[in-house]
């Protein structure tokens, strides 16, 4: 026979001192194992022709060393030859795993002479098919321990295959002898390549000096470790815990991967939406106070105008304050809506009239945007919400614009249309007229995925800082908010088109800012006027007695039920703030209300009619009206809810800073 | 003992096989110290895995009294007796170190 090069790998010393002396006596070249991973380390070096291995074996046990050897180009052509000590108790196919033979252990004697056959059989290239025997088979009976070994071992492998962890054995010097299928998977590297491999190469550079120091102290320490932070692998973040496995045989690692991308997304997602929360309070407080100073320079700007003469050289510029007061009032309106205590102030309105200030305002900031405007002549009105319904457009024209970097077209349109047009569509319209408001640009288009997100709140393509992910979101509230529809055509390249329905309304149009002044209406009723801030008291006072009402005032909740007890019969309406202490204007309603159901309230805050007005007003409150107001707006609204025409719902001729109470 | 024959048996030469029988002592040793520390401590398992461990070995190289003996403490202690245990360590021990005399006069 030709002299061979021989690889024994075994754990078991008298076994690897037998096979090493039989084999060489015939002159073979024969080296040793004690395990897997020596093993494969050998073979970097050196190529055998024969190869035995030992099923049962530390770090990379006898399965998979054949399995990853024959994966190995190069070792295509090596004969393996299986050494079994538990052929009789586990049914075992060699050839699956790419062995050629196997030789089950025993007494040296018989092992001896199975040995000679299957080096005999190596020499002609034969491989031992399914109708023969293993070696040494029949005289081998199946042994307890063995047994209970390979239950015990069978019953481990199914609860470690069936974890969500994926586990790593490793030894001390970070090699991988062992991983669960969770760890194949989550790695993506297939076991042939995975074990033996260093555990290092699995991350991140910046996270392999981490997970060395780990390792090097769990060997050193023999306690268990686990990291504070995640560590990333394959894209992913994983928390890592190192426990130490020590016996006589051997001393690895385990180390357990936990994947928390996630759990750690979810995470980043709440503080993000419990910030905006947090944001949302701030703004909503901020634009209060605002508000309430800006009723106070407001309510001195009114009673000045209203005593000076006209052709006096102050008239125009207390105006002039009187404008910028406004305009401080619009930037506390979007704070109150981003704060989602926006006004909501439905009414008919033109939404070619809104388009075209849309437009107007638009181009003005981004000059490389050209805006075509198509607008149907005789479009039906809709009732809506004005500013917000503004904050639509603008949100759409700036997502537009975005998705055209270096410039391009934008074309609005609005159309007259019904619910027979819109069939076909996701959504079931109520039967009607609808406007249709299209907003389409050239830009970069979306794919199909990003499509179907658009709406989310917090989703973003844009780059981190650049984008919010609530613009669009509110577009799609707003649209909800008002019954109608949003849909979304887009490609990939070829532009997007956002088309938006509005129920059409038969009641005349209500032009904003387009009506004369009305004149202020005197008054001589007593009103009790509640607020818990001394200078709403003091200019909500002037206010009143410049047009000649009466004013009792009471600074909280408690004490205007308290004053109304006891002056009821001479009390026409009671003015009420609704954020209070001691007794907030909603209790003290109901309070007012049950010592006099006839009685006529107003309310008045910095916040908006949304809320707790809103619910107040539901209750049979009479109106409400928001700071900052005028004196031309008190005069209305107190002049309504005196004259019984105040009863309000939300958002039905809203009030607000340019139009007070309507009836 | 005759080394010689226990060697042509298992296909080596009588000084081969004394190395191998080196080992076994060797190897024997230590699954006897912890044989003696299970037993101590009456952990049955662990008598069972050493006193199976050393009953392979034998096995492999024809000692066949240390087998016999090797076999029955694994018997015994699968079954939760422990009875002859502590008789047949000593037993076991003065058998390994027979064989290491015997190595050792030639």
């Amino acid at each position: 026979m030709k002299k061979k090069k021989i690889l024994v790998v075994d754990n078991h010393p008298i076994i690897l001192e037998y096979m090493s002396k039989f084999l060489s006596k015939d002159g073979h070249e024969v080296r040793t194992s004690e395990d897997g991973l020596h093993a494969l380390d050998l073979l970097e070096s050196w190529r055998p022709d024969i190869i035995f291995v030992d099923l049962i074996m530390p770090n990379i046990d006898g399965k998979k060393l054949c399995q990853i050897i024959r994966a190995m180009p190069e070792m295509q052509d090596t004969y393996l030859i299986i050494l079994s000590a538990a052929a009789a108790e586990e049914q075992i196919d060699f050839r699956a795993i790419g062995a050629n033979a196997c030789i089950a252990k025993g007494p040296l004697d018989k092992m001896g002479q199975y040995v000679v056959a299957a080096l005999h059989d190596a020499e002609h290239g034969r491989t031992r098919d399914a109708q023969e025997r293993i070696f040494g088979v029949e005289n081998l009976y199946s042994r307890q321990i063995t047994k209970e070994l390979l239950t015990i071992w069978k019953h481990f492998e199914v609860v470690l295959g069936s974890l969500s962890e994926g586990i790593l054995e490793i030894t001390a010097g970070g090699r991988i002898v062992y991983a669960n299928p969770t760890a194949i998977a989550l790695t993506g590297i297939p076991e042939e390549r995975l074990l033996a491999s260093s555990v290092l190469g699995l991350f991140d550079a910046k996270d392999k000096l981490l997970v060395r120091d780990m390792i090097d102290r769990v060997a050193a320490e023999a306690s268990m470790t686990a990291a504070d932070s995640p560590v990333k692998l394959n894209d992913r973040e994983f928390l890592i815990k190192l426990l130490p496995i020590r016996d006589d045989m051997k001393r690895t690692l385990i180390m357990v991967l936990e994947d928390v991308s996630e759990h750690r997304r979810i995470e980043a997602q709440f503080h993000h939406a419990q910030r905006m929360e947090a944001v949302g309070t701030l703004a909503g407080g901020i634009a209060h106070d605002f508000n309430n100073l800006l009723m106070v320079i407001q309510g001195n700007i009114s009673l000045m105008l209203y005593e000076l003469d006209p052709k006096h050289p102050f008239h125009d510029r207390l105006r002039s304050i009187e404008k910028q007061v406004q305009s401080g009032s619009r930037l506390t309106a979007q704070l109150l809506g981003y704060a989602r205590k926006g006004r909501y102030e439905v009414r008919p309105i033109d939404l070619n009239q809104l388009v075209e200030e849309a437009c107007e305002t638009f181009s003005r900031t981004r000059k490389e945007i050209l805006i075509h405007q198509e607008l149907a002549r005789d479009l039906y009105a809709i009732e809506a919400d004005a500013g917000q319904l503004e904050q639509v457009l603008m949100n759409l024209f700036v997502n537009a614009a975005d998705a055209m970097p270096g410039g391009g077209s934008l074309i609005v349109r609005t159309a007259n249309t019904d619910h027979h047009a819109m069939k076909g569509k996701l959504y079931n319209p109520k039967p009607g007229n609808y406007v249709q408001i299209t907003v389409s640009d050239s830009g970069t288009g979306m794919d199909k995925k990003t499509m179907e997100r658009i709406f989310e709140p917090f989703f973003t393509t844009k780059e981190m800082g650049r984008g919010t992910g609530l613009g669009l979101a509110s577009v799609y509230g707003i649209v909800k908010g008002h019954g109608g529809f949003i849909d979304v055509d887009s490609q990939k390249g070829k532009g997007t088109t956002f088309r938006i329905y509005l129920a059409a309304t038969d009641k005349p149009v209500v032009r904003n800012g387009a009506e004369a002044p009305e004149p202020i209406t005197r008054g001589s009723e007593t009103i009790l006027l509640v607020d818990d801030e001394q200078m709403m008291l003091d200019i909500g006072r002037d206010l009143l007695q410049a047009m000649g009402y009466r004013v009792i005032t009471a600074r909280d909740g408690e004490e205007a039920v308290e004053v109304y007890r006891g002056r009821s019969g001479e009390i026409d309406l009671v003015l009420l703030d609704i954020v209070m202490p001691k007794m907030g204007g909603g209790q003290a309603y109901d309070c007012i209300k049950a010592i006099n159901p006839a009685v006529k309230v107003l309310l008045l805050s910095g916040y908006s009619i949304d809320g707790e007005a809103t619910q107040i007003l539901a209750r049979g409150c009479n109106g409400f009206i928001q700071k900052p107001f005028n004196l031309e707006q008190l005069s209305r609204s107190v002049k309504s809810v005196l004259t019984g025409n105040g009863t309000q719902k939300k958002g039905n001729g809203g009030t607000g800073l340019a139009r007070g109470i309507r009836a | 003992m005759n080394f010689n024959e226990m060697a042509e048996t298992i296909g080596l030469d009588e000084q081969d096989f004394r190395e191998m029988a080196e080992l076994f002592v060797s190897v024997g040793v230590a699954d006897l110290d912890k044989l003696r520390e299970a037993y101590a401590n009456r952990n049955c398992q662990g008598v069972v895995m050493s006193a199976h461990s050393l009953k392979g070995a034998s096995a492999n190289l024809g000692f066949n009294d240390i087998y016999e003996i090797a076999r029955r403490v694994e018997a015994d202690a699968r079954a939760q007796k422990l009875d002859g245990a502590g008789e047949a360590i000593g037993e076991l021990e003065r058998k390994l170190a027979g064989i290491s005399a015997a190595l050792g006069h030639h």
